[in-house]
């Protein structure tokens, strides 16, 4: 008789699987033990196929919704779910479409499933108010250069290879008319789109980014001290550039240096 | 016709021994901007953990009793509660204060996978323990009793050796935990294994019982013998209402729950089938016999 874990290991290879050869545990009676795990199966399947869809609306009216669920299952065979939060679920779909050999021909797919991520992670992302401009002129000079900032919880930046912007927002278009026009538009050899994705004061944002910006963005978001990341920027771009994403939310809170803290306890962020 | 007086908009507290609703993310904006009559909110926490919907959650709590039943703690699994989740479901019962909090007897995640579903357990020994093990750890961390629900299930293991009902009142005896009865699960339970649906009920230990789930099932359509599907997409069946009018005469009233998960009606709808409820649980209600009788 196997224990509960081997049994639980047992049966998710089974689900995954979707037979129960490998259940013997399982009384069959009118249903065998592999029609009986296929309902299970399908549940499973049809659950996170359906948290798929929800965040990647636009990739399956790119593909049809029967490509969309092959793809999902097998998404859903190859990767583990980390979470029981089904908003959690999906980060690898946009790399597992990029290497899936029948997306091949949309060349595009991957970059328009990275920006729903992104999009999803904005919506879904915890409410913390963003880094304002009044907080950060209440820091003394003379710590700025060393101020580390912690990218806001719905910021994502991306540099794409395709316009993806433009393709999800004429793809999600509920007019099916508007929708063909607005995809006849689209070059889609154009430039790719550089981005920051994330919840505003206004809600969903998508800004441009130019490859200047982006880079100061990404500096700033891996924790860089500030005077380093300005330092990747023409001088004169600093202040607006900063202004601009302080503006647009893109910060959740700054870090003071040690030294200062470690000196001064009665500061705080 | 005179109807026992509505227990609604009560705000938050504990949950009333009325009928409740599932709140579903196509009910929210007419939820919020009818402020419907219904004694009670259930929702399931793995979807109101964060951003727009746990918003809502708190518009809504405002107004209404709130229950919290989480899909996603996996108390059966062999290898325990995971800490993150469990800190995220703390986290959320921290600002919403419900009235109730519940989890299934199922388990759903092994080796840090989470498969989404709610998965059967062999009812062991072994699994009395990892269960009991695991509803001592979340009620610890919580700080407050939950209720731990029947589930519906499609198949079962050679090696059991307790009777459904039986595991339920061993675990509710051993960690102190309450149980919620799904009449609906029951029905469904039973019709798969050919047991008895009354007796079942009538094993289950009253006094451990916090509320009753009703739903929708459907019929699998493939198989020589009858297979029903816990599919909550469509209204209570009407052996399911008997069974619960039954539940009423054994149990008791307790808080009722519709759900409603799939194929998901417009809101009258979902409340006319929770009135259906609050008038069977008014027939067990003090005085409402009479009101109803008028």
């Amino acid at each position: 008789m196997s224990s509960l874990l081997e049994l639980q290991r047992d049966f998710r290879a089974a689900l995954l699987a979707g037979t129960g050869a490998a259940l013997p545990t399982v009384i069959g009676g009118t249903l065998d033990a592999t029609a009986r795990v296929s309902i299970y199966r399908n549940n499973v399947l049809g659950n996170l196929t359906g948290a798929l869809r929800l965040t990647f609306p636009a990739v399956e009216r790119l593909v049809g919704a029967d490509f969309f669920a092959g793809a999902a299952v097998r998404f859903i065979s190859a990767t583990l779910r980390v979470s029981a939060d089904l908003y959690e679920y999906g980060a690898a779909f946009p790399a597992f479409l990029a290497a899936f050999e029948p997306a091949r021909g949309i060349a595009y797919l991957a970059d328009v499933a990275r920006l729903e991520w992104a999009v999803s992670q904005a919506l879904h992302a915890p409410f913390v108010p963003a880094l304002t401009a009044r907080a950060l002129l209440g820091i003394p000079g003379s710590w700025q250069a060393d101020l580390r900032f912690t990218p806001h919880p719905s910021l994502s930046l991306l540099a794409l290879a395709h316009p993806a912007k433009a393709i999800w927002t004429a793809v999600l278009n509920e007019d099916a008319e508007a929708r063909a026009a607005g995809l006849a538009t689209i070059d889609i050899a154009a430039a790719g789109d550089v981005l920051a994705v994330l919840r505003g004061s206004d809600g969903l944002a998508l800004l441009t980014l130019s490859p200047i910006a982006y880079g100061l963005a990404c500096a700033l978001a891996e924790g860089r001290p500030l005077a380093d990341a300005l330092d990747l920027v023409p001088p004169e771009d600093a202040a607006p550039l900063l202004g601009g994403f302080i503006a647009h939310g893109l910060f959740g809170c700054c870090d003071l240096p040690e030294h200062v803290t470690q000196q001064n306890p009665g500061w705080n962020r | 016709m005179a109807v026992v007086p509505l227990t609604a908009c009560d705000g938050a507290g504990p949950i009333p021994h009325s009928a409740g609703v599932g709140l579903r993310f196509p009910h929210h904006a007419a939820f919020l901007e009818s402020r419907p009559t219904v004694g009670w909110v259930e929702v399931h926490s793995e979807n109101y953990l964060n951003g727009p919907a746990l918003a809502v959650l708190e518009a809504v709590r405002a107004d209404y009793p709130i229950s919290l039943h989480s899909v996603g703690l996996s108390l059966g699994s062999a290898q325990g509660v995971d800490v993150r989740h469990l800190a995220r479901i703390a986290e959320l019962a921290d600002r919403i204060d419900p009235g109730l909090m519940s989890e299934h007897l199922a388990w759903g995640a092994v080796d840090h996978d989470f498969l989404a579903d709610l998965l059967p357990l062999p009812l062991t020994e072994e699994s009395l323990e990892v269960v009991c093990r695991n509803v001592d750890r979340v009620q610890t961390v919580l700080n407050r009793r939950i209720l731990m629900e029947n589930p519906s299930t499609y198949l079962q293991f050679r090696h059991s050796t307790i009777p459904e009902p039986e595991f339920l009142t061993a675990l509710a005896a051993r960690t102190g935990c309450g149980l919620i009865c799904d009449v609906n699960n029951i029905f469904v339970s039973a019709t798969n294994h050919g047991w008895d649906a009354a007796r079942y009920l009538r094993s289950l230990p009253a006094e451990a019982i916090g509320e009753f789930h009703l739903g929708g099932h459907s019929a699998a359509d493939a198989g020589v013998a009858p297979l029903l599907l816990d599919t909550h997409d469509r209204a209570v069946a009407p052996a399911v209402w008997s069974l619960f009018e039954m539940a009423l005469r054994v149990i008791g009233p307790r808080p009722t729950l519709i759900e409603w998960d799939a194929a998901i009606p417009a809101l009258p709808v979902l409340l006319a089938e929770a009135d259906l409820a609050r008038r069977a649980l008014a027939g067990f209600t003090a005085g409402g016999r009479d009101v109803l009788a008028a």
